[in-house]
């Protein structure tokens, strides 16, 4: 039987990064930490598994490289190098050519990544006479005391060579772990060479080791072939250690660390996402349910509603449950800025400390997903122009490190991640000065805070030169703004000169579900994102004027004109109100402007699962999905940030219009009454 | 030298045989993917006469799969009254068979590879 390892290279690939991010925040840990046993035994387990990984799939390149990283990394921890800055440095640019590398090789390119150099580099450092009496205390196993013997008895399954395994690769590297007392193959199982299955195996194995570090470090050389395997290990003082039966103490002490490698599975996020969507037909068919019910009359209404209340709420609970699967915490894509601070701090002679909090805070994988450019972006600027130089800084009295506070918080209903710095704060002048050169805003014109905050994400704005300088990223202030639109997010900033500034990005929870309110326009529901509302209103008499003729109308709210769209003439609707006082105004917030949209009936607020329509009918302009009602019925979910740029085309045009019918008349904007 | 079973230009496997003993003689990697091949050529070593020499002269590398396919042969030559020698032995081949403990099973004989000219063999 054939088996195809390639379905096994994902998980390697995965846990390769999971890793080589242990080793990067190691090794950072380090600098500050200095020869700390624990530490530098966590960054050589990491290197090491992703050898032992990538010498059972035939990743030669990776091998070779985590080879010559495990040996530098080993002399470090045994004391007989010297954790120096260089080293680190050196440690940390084998990561990065090692996270390529992998990445490579996940695209079948591994050739094209060169790690002689590297690999150069670190043989180098391995051939400096080692240090006179350095730590051996590094040394010390850390989970079973030196005196104390490892007993592996590795029994591989009959289909251990069918995937690909190599048992003797195993097996030397659980001679390297310690002293070999004892290695015996058990060969009774073996059949006649007649009856023996070339492809079957028949042999098992017992070690017997001393100065083991760790289990931990053994379980992860079987870590690929766990499932292909029985694997028993049991650590024995020394003096007892020729007793055939382990000692109860150590089996106790194994307890937990099976009890922790069963509490997770990996799971192909395509199952989740089956389950999710299951449960959202779930949810779907209990509303039509529940809708049925609520018109129904006579004997037996009061149980049906009675258990009705009981389905809903196991379905929401159960939604629930489902959707915190992926749920992931906000600390996988934060974890990756202690490197970028450190990075970017050294290149510019800063010195920066990151700060991170509520990295437990759970966010949806698509969500984290599409997280890290907009925050590496913003962080990357509170560096490069929020943080002074360090002369700078204590000549403003400050202390000579400036600090970042990356944090995670949930706050009503939505996860908060805030990135805000002690720097000098946003230079409200120079943006001011660069938009008005950029003909963005009129040299007299009055801006509040909001205004020339908003400034920044305009697309457009050359923030080259004032706020957003990152040299190479390619992304822009608009950008971020952008991912963050996309994510049904809002970004809000706020800064005081000379004490810092901050970015605060709000998002939901989930992609896969929406806090909605429904409307209704003509015939047909339509549901805008609850966070995008400011307030729905009747509209006063007079309140709606209509400029260009007709052509465009503003909704006045509290002496404040907002453009106003109708929903009806937008998307072509039949049927709808047509007296605007009839209806009611949804005032909508994007890019922090208002804008209104008039609607027949504001039918209530519900949370919605959003079906993607580009999925299963075409991208639709202003449209970002769609859900299934109560009633059966399909309803559109609206793109507030889309309808805002229609709104903001309209508010153009008429601006523009309103401006050539001054210069031609010399009179005020053509504005009229709304006849009611 | 007598016979020499070979189906191709390039084979990592073959037995040689005089009529007073077999020769099964390894090349290069021996894994998982030769074992059925490698099996098949322990079985006719073990259907000849005499004893058995396993050569590794140009054997580079043994894994398990292989290994417990020499182990066999071995079994059920001991069990027939018949030799079972290893010849030739890479000391790399002999790290790995001591590392996973099966050094003595296939205790080579340096001497005898020289008598008959191991590394010349194939």
């Amino acid at each position: 039987m054939k088996v195809d390892l390639k379905r096994f290279h994902e998980t390697f690939f995965e846990e390769a990064f999971e890793h080589l991010a242990t080793m990067e925040a190691g090794l950072l840990e380090l600098e500050t930490r200095g020869d700390d046993a624990e530490l530098l035994n966590t960054i050589f387990r990491a290197a090491h598994s992703i050898k032992g990984g990538s010498g059972s799939f035939g990743f030669t390149e990776i091998a070779r490289l985590t080879h010559v990283l495990e040996n530098v990394l080993d002399r470090l921890r045994g004391g007989r190098l010297a954790t120096e800055p260089a080293l680190t440095a050196l440690l940390l640019k084998a990561t990065d050519l090692l996270r390529d590398l992998v990445e490579a090789t996940r695209s079948e390119q591994a050739g094209t990544v060169p790690i002689d150099e590297t690999v150069a580099a670190l043989e180098a450092t391995l051939s400096v006479e080692p240090a006179a009496a350095g730590p051996a205390s590094a040394r010390a196993p850390a989970g079973a005391g030196p005196g104390a013997v490892c007993e592996i008895s590795f029994r591989p399954h009959a289909g251990f060579f069918r995937q690909g395994q190599d048992v003797f690769l195993l097996l030397q590297e659980v001679a390297e772990l310690g002293e070999v007392l004892e290695a015996k193959c058990d060969r009774s199982r073996l059949p006649a060479l007649e009856a023996l299955d070339p492809e079957a195996c028949y042999l098992s194995w017992t070690y017997r080791l001393r100065g083991v570090t760790s289990e931990a470090a053994v379980r992860d050389i079987f870590m690929f072939v766990e499932d292909a395997c029985d694997l028993m290990i049991t650590t024995v003082a020394e003096t007892t250690a020729s007793s055939s039966a382990a000692a109860p103490a150590s089996a106790g002490a194994l307890a937990p660390k099976r009890q922790a490698d069963a509490s997770s599975i990996r799971v192909p996020t395509e199952k989740v996402d089956a389950l999710i969507n299951l449960v959202g037909e779930l949810v779907i068919a209990q509303a039509m349910v529940s809708q049925v019910a609520s018109g129904m009359t006579g004997e037996g209404l009061i149980q049906i509603q009675e258990a009705l209340g009981m389905v809903v709420r196991s379905t929401r609970d159960l939604q629930e449950r489902v959707m915190s699967i992926r749920m992931l915490p906000v600390g996988s894509v934060f974890n990756r800025f202690p490197r970028t601070v450190h990075d970017l701090a050294l290149s510019l002679g800063k010195h920066v400390r990151l700060e991170i909090s509520g990295a437990d805070t759970e966010l949806d994988k698509s969500v984290i997903e599409r997280l890290g450019d907009p925050l590496t972006h913003l962080i990357r600027n509170s560096v490069d122009h929020g943080i002074e130089s360090p002369e700078e800084r204590v000549r403003c009295g400050k202390p000579e490190e400036g600090v970042v506070h990356l944090r995670a918080f949930h706050e009503g209903g939505s996860v908060v991640i805030e990135i805000a710095d002690d720097g000098k704060g946003l230079d409200r002048e120079r943006i001011r000065q660069k938009a008005v050169a950029q003909g963005l805003v009129r040299a007299d014109a009055v801006l509040a805070d909001e205004d020339i905050h908003a400034l920044l994400f305009r697309p457009g704005f050359s923030t080259a030169t004032v706020v957003t300088d990152v040299s190479g990223r390619g992304v822009g202030m608009d950008v971020v703004k952008r991912n963050v639109d996309a994510l049904n997010g809002a970004i809000i900033v706020s800064s005081v000169a000379g004490q810092g500034s901050r970015f605060r990005i709000r998002l939901p929870l989930t992609l896969a579900i929406l806090d909605g309110l429904s409307i209704q326009v003509g015939r047909e529901i339509f549901i805008f994102p609850l966070l995008a509302i400011a307030q729905s209103v009747r509209p006063a008499p007079g309140a709606i004027k209509t400029v260009l003729g007709g052509r465009g109308e503003i909704f006045v709210l509290r002496g404040e004109q907002v453009p106003l769209l109708r929903l009806d003439r937008l998307l072509g609707i039949a049927g709808a109100v047509t007296d605007p006082y009839q209806g009611i105004v949804v005032v909508l917030e994007s890019d922090s402007c208002r804008f209104g949209v008039l609607v027949d009936d504001v039918l209530g607020q519900s949370q919605v699962v959003i079906k993607s329509l580009e999925q299963n009918y075409r991208k639709v302009d202003a449209v970002m999905g769609a859900t299934i009602m109560g009633d059966g019925r399909v309803a559109l979910i609206m793109d507030v940030v889309e309808l805002h740029r229609i709104a903001v085309r309209r508010q153009d045009e008429t601006e523009a219009a309103a401006a050539e019918a001054d210069a031609e008349t010399g009179a005020e904007a053509v504005v009229t009454a709304s006849v009611p | 030298m007598g016979t020499c079973r070979t189906d191709g230009s390039v084979q990592p496997l073959r037995v040689e045989t005089d009529g007073q003993q077999q020769r099964l003689c390894l090349e290069g990697v021996v894994n998982a993917a030769q074992a059925r091949r490698l099996r098949e050529e322990a079985l006719v070593a073990l259907a000849g006469a005499g004893p058995v020499t396993v050569d590794l002269a140009r054997a580079e590398y043994l894994d398990g799969a292989a290994m417990q396919v020499l182990l066999a042969l071995h079994m059920e030559l001991v069990a027939r009254g018949r030799a079972f020698k290893v010849v030739a032995m890479a000391p790399s081949v002999e790290d790995t068979l001591r590392v996973v403990g099966l050094a003595e099973a296939f205790a080579a004989d340096p001497r005898t590879a020289l008598e008959s000219g191991g590394g010349e063999l194939s």
